[in-house]
């Protein structure tokens, strides 16, 4: 039985308390138990019902799918320690010239890259702000444009894949679909999985970039104004820019194309992916030795890393591990490509599970291999570990999943008490109540999001919102089309002000003369850029349902 | 008084090495399992549940190191404006009022399953997994403890 009176309070409370500044993790899960006991003593609400609380939090423990969350944390966190993609950006935009375009297109290319690579927005937004803020005021690009650039770029990590929003939303997308199908009378669906959302979120993200791009290269001017700093000082060869941009492109591409392969799951690429960042981090780790010897004269550690890495990249910004170390890295890099090249001609298959094992040619090759890899792998891990690396990145990476998780395990709960005061009743009676037909049911929907995602981080909305309308959206609506929408629909809404959480990130980084004025008014173009390809897919589906229908059929 | 906050920063420690190594263990743990799979055509239960198992209890552990390191993700909108003496009231309340009954009545629902799980010293559902998932299942309360001390060190620090 829907209950308004409760719901309201429980609405009321919940927003009051989320605005107070106390924990969202304790508010979504402490407000509900703490209304839930106001009411019962009304007799408005069975305490019964929360007794079914650790059988939801038992299933969140052990949901296999949630495990790539802390190793995909654990790859950005090691990719923003080891600051590879700062040293892209160096070369990248020597590379490309001095313009200001150029640059400003650069920064946008290695935002995406980043962004596919950790999908940490905060990380991304923080770390851009540091390097290429400065990087793009010095050669002139207004500095609207530029904080503008770097706030929605660095929001691309949730839509472009492999992206943690995507892993969340495919696990309870996954499972409204289910439910909704067998609510329609259709009980032999075909599944779907995290690859499908992540291959339906491929083409809108990239038009995004092109979209953001296209911006951008009108708004900037092309003639170089400022001749860049070091541009002269020396000319790094296609080689030197290889070497920096390649390894972290053949990463993302390998992380990405084992899921769409269907290969792997996400956890398994996910570690693949931890894998090859350990590799990548290993090979520019600041060693002992390095440090003593020259790092001390010739610029301080402590001083401002980003200041030092963009205004004297010749000096410290350059060798930091000791050349073998390097070469070790990239040989363990080539090997694990050799096997996965062996495995798909078929060649390298040692089946040890069998009994009878024929040690042909290539399966000598593919064990060789393997011990390499391993070798270089423990080479990795104990060079980064004795750096003190390893164990500071392990820590962070349990601090930012356990924010995640927390949130998972206490949305629960509110799903819960909501559930209990009548709430499913009272979405399903509203949706239904709606003029038109599905879609003007899926527009209601992306409308809640977009105005919850101006006071919940994303977690809690695809945690809350999800269960809650996919039953009864997704008998009609095509659950990748549905989720792509919604993945688009909440990046759009940390954009947007007064209240996007992406202005907050950069606001923390941005120096004080970039006023939270110049900051909102930047952010406006990019806002529409952003409804226009939500629109987009809105009115042509298989931009999100066709690159899925022809790689899982 | 001190005593509770040196009790808590010990645990804290304590908790945030465990949950490292476990985090140590997954990427470890599955990299394994990927090896294993796609070069050697092998599976081990075993493997693939010591590592959902780690899995679990980061999940639940990991969250007393956020509550005491004070990374869970706030609304800063009106808390930036806030004074230093109303924040830690609106902590105050946060701990009493919403910390204490989740985690407090957690505890208290949770241990007819723990208990459960103990008597028959419950193991993997897969048959040929891991046994001890009894011990999994009781880091939920267990966590749910060291959430409770660690909002009551919290407390203490802002006031003592």
């Amino acid at each position: 039985m829907a209950d308004p009176l409760w719901l309201s309070i429980f609405g009321a409370t919940l927003l009051a308390g989320i605005l107070s500044g106390i924990p969202v993790m304790l508010i979504l899960g402490g407000m509900p138990v703490l209304v839930a006991l106001v009411a019962s003593l009304f007799g408005a609400f069975d305490l019964t019902f929360l007794q079914a609380y650790p059988q939801r939090a038992f299933g969140v423990m052990q949901n296999s799918l949630l495990v790539a969350v802390p190793l995909f944390v654990l790859m950005g966190v090691l990719l923003e320690k080891s600051r590879v993609a700062e040293r892209m950006l160096m070369q990248v935009g020597r590379v490309l010239g001095g313009s200001p375009r150029a640059l400003t297109i650069a920064v946008l290319l290695i935002a995406t890259l980043i962004a596919a690579s950790t999908g940490i927005i905060g990380a991304t937004i923080v770390m851009l702000g540091l390097i290429s803020l400065p990087a793009m005021l010095r050669v002139g690009v207004e500095k609207g444009t530029a904080s503008g650039l770097i706030c929605a770029a660095g929001t691309l990590g949730q839509i472009i894949p492999p992206s943690i929003v995507l892993i969340l939303l495919g696990d309870q997308v996954a499972n409204a679909y289910l439910d909704a199908q067998q609510r329609a009378g259709n009980f032999a669906p075909d599944a779907v999985t995290v690859g499908h959302l992540f291959a339906g979120a491929l083409l809108p993200g990239l038009a995004l970039v092109l979209l953001y791009g296209l911006y951008v290269g009108v708004r900037v001017p092309g003639g170089s104004s400022t001749p860049w700093q070091d541009a002269q000082a020396d000319n790094p060869g296609i080689w030197e820019v290889l070497r920096e941009a390649l390894p972290p492109i053949l990463l993302i591409l390998a992380v990405l194309g084992s899921i769409l392969a269907g290969v792997a799951t996400p956890t398994e690429a996910a570690a693949i992916g931890v894998a090859g960042t350990l590799l990548l981090t290993a090979a520019r780790v600041r060693s002992a030795e390095g440090v003593t010897e020259r790092d001390t004269a010739s610029a301080p550690p402590s001083e401002g890393l980003a200041a030092t890495a963009v205004n004297a990249p010749g000096l410290s910004g350059e060798r930091r591990s000791p050349a073998w170390l390097r070469h070790a890295m990239t040989v363990t890099g080539l090997v694990a490509f050799a096997l996965v090249g062996l495995r798909l001609t078929g060649v390298g298959r040692i089946n040890l599970a069998s009994g009878d094992v024929v040690l042909t040619p290539g399966a000598v090759l593919a064990l060789v291999l393997t011990v390499i890899l391993v070798a270089g792998l423990i080479l990795a891990i104990v060079t980064l570990w004795r750096a003190g690396v390893l164990t500071a990145a392990l820590g962070q990476a349990v601090q930012v999943s356990a924010m995640i998780v927390g949130i998972i395990l206490a949305a629960s709960m509110l799903a819960l008490v909501f559930r209990g005061f009548g709430g499913d009743e009272w979405v399903h009676g509203l949706l239904t109540a709606l003029p038109g037909d599905h879609r003007s049911m899926l527009l209601f929907t992306l409308l809640v999001i977009f105005v919850m995602g101006f006071v919940l981080e994303f977690v809690e909305i695809v945690f809350i919102v999800v269960p809650l309308v996919g039953p009864i959206l997704l008998q009609d609506v095509d659950p990748v089309w549905f989720a792509v929408l919604v993945a688009l629909n909440l990046q759009t809404s940390f954009l947007t002000p007064p209240f996007g959480f992406a202005l907050f990130y950069y606001r923390s980084v941005a120096p004080p003369d970039i006023t939270t004025g110049v900051i909102y008014r930047a952010i406006i173009p990019f806002v529409i850029i952003q409804l226009l390809t939500l629109g987009l897919v809105f009115a042509w589906p298989p931009l999100a349902t066709w690159l899925p229908s022809v790689l899982f059929g | 008084m001190e005593q509770i906050t040196a009790t808590a920063r010990v645990v804290h420690h304590t908790t945030h090495t465990i949950c490292q190594l476990l985090l140590a263990i997954i990427v470890v743990g599955q990299l394994t399992v990927v090896i294993l799979r796609y070069v050697f055509g092998m599976g081990f239960i075993e493997l693939q549940d010591a590592v959902l198992y780690s899995f679990a209890a980061l999940v639940v552990l990991s969250l007393p190191v956020a509550q005491a390191d004070d990374t869970h993700v706030r609304v800063d909108v009106f808390r930036a404006r806030q004074s230093a003496f109303w924040q830690g009231r609106f902590d105050d309340v946060a701990m009493l009022a919403l910390l204490l009954p989740f985690f407090g009545l957690t505890i208290w629902w949770v241990w007819p399953d723990v208990a459960y799980s103990w008597s028959i010293f419950e193991g993997s559902v897969e048959t040929g997994g891991l046994p001890g998932l009894f011990l999994v299942k009781s880091c939920l309360p267990l966590a749910c403890v060291l959430m409770i001390l660690q909002g009551i060190a919290g407390m203490v620090a802002r006031h003592g």
